[in-house]
């Protein structure tokens, strides 16, 4: 497994549980029928950043653990890779945020389009990630 | 499961026949890493013009010599 496997792999799971984290303060509030919380609200800004410690740690391990590979960086085949994974995730990001914006533009509610934005970003994280480790299992 | 694409290549008989060089030591003349060799040579990664052309002067042979294609 290469590094930048092992990056995508470690960074997934990484995403994906901090995914789960703000789906749990997210959706039940939202269930209940009190509305999404607030972008100012404490768990999230501190979960995110969390995820930016959590991120440069798992980063700066890896690194420490192959250090050829670190310093040669990915090569073409890598790129082809998060450059295609980017791309999946992206536009499902970008179909997500189109739906907060109509979501917004329906209801008025900037709390519920920041809700799904948040959400739609963590799940394309995550899913960007994925695909990177499923391509370099298949033919890539 | 993604259709393999139609080009063959010679590396590994060529990587046998340079003294059994190592797939690691192929991928640090090229600056690839070993995984990308091994998705080479079993086909299942075309390498850019550039890497195919790293790869041919590292054999000291022509790009045709290495890569052919079965389309």
């Amino acid at each position: 497994m290469s590094l930048n496997e092992k990056s995508a792999l470690a960074m997934g799971i990484l995403s994906i549980v901090v995914l789960g984290w703000f789906a749990s303060m997210i959706v039940p509030p939202v269930i209940a029928g009190g509305g999404a919380p607030g972008p100012a609200e404490l768990p999230l800004i501190l979960g995110s950043v969390l995820f930016i410690i959590a991120s440069i740690v798992i980063q700066a391990v890896l690194r420490g653990f192959s250090p050829k590979d670190a310093a040669r960086g990915e090569d073409d085949r890598d790129m082809m890779i998060m450059y295609k994974a980017g791309a999946y995730a992206g536009s499902f990001f970008g179909f997500v945020v189109v739906w907060g914006l109509f979501q917004y533009a329906t209801t008025g509610n900037a709390d519920a389009m920041f809700a799904t934005c948040l959400i739609g970003l963590l799940a394309a994280t995550a899913a960007s990630f994925a695909l990177q480790v499923a391509f370099y299992r298949m033919a890539h | 499961m993604a259709k393999r694409p139609p080009i063959t290549n010679k590396v590994r008989q060529l990587r046998e026949a340079h003294g059994n060089m190592s797939q690691s030591a192929l991928a640090d003349a090229i600056g690839v890493t070993r995984q990308t060799v091994i998705a080479i040579e079993q086909g299942r990664y075309s390498p850019s013009l550039e890497s195919a052309f790293r790869i041919s002067r590292t054999f000291g042979v022509g790009v045709e010599d290495v890569f052919g294609w079965e389309g």
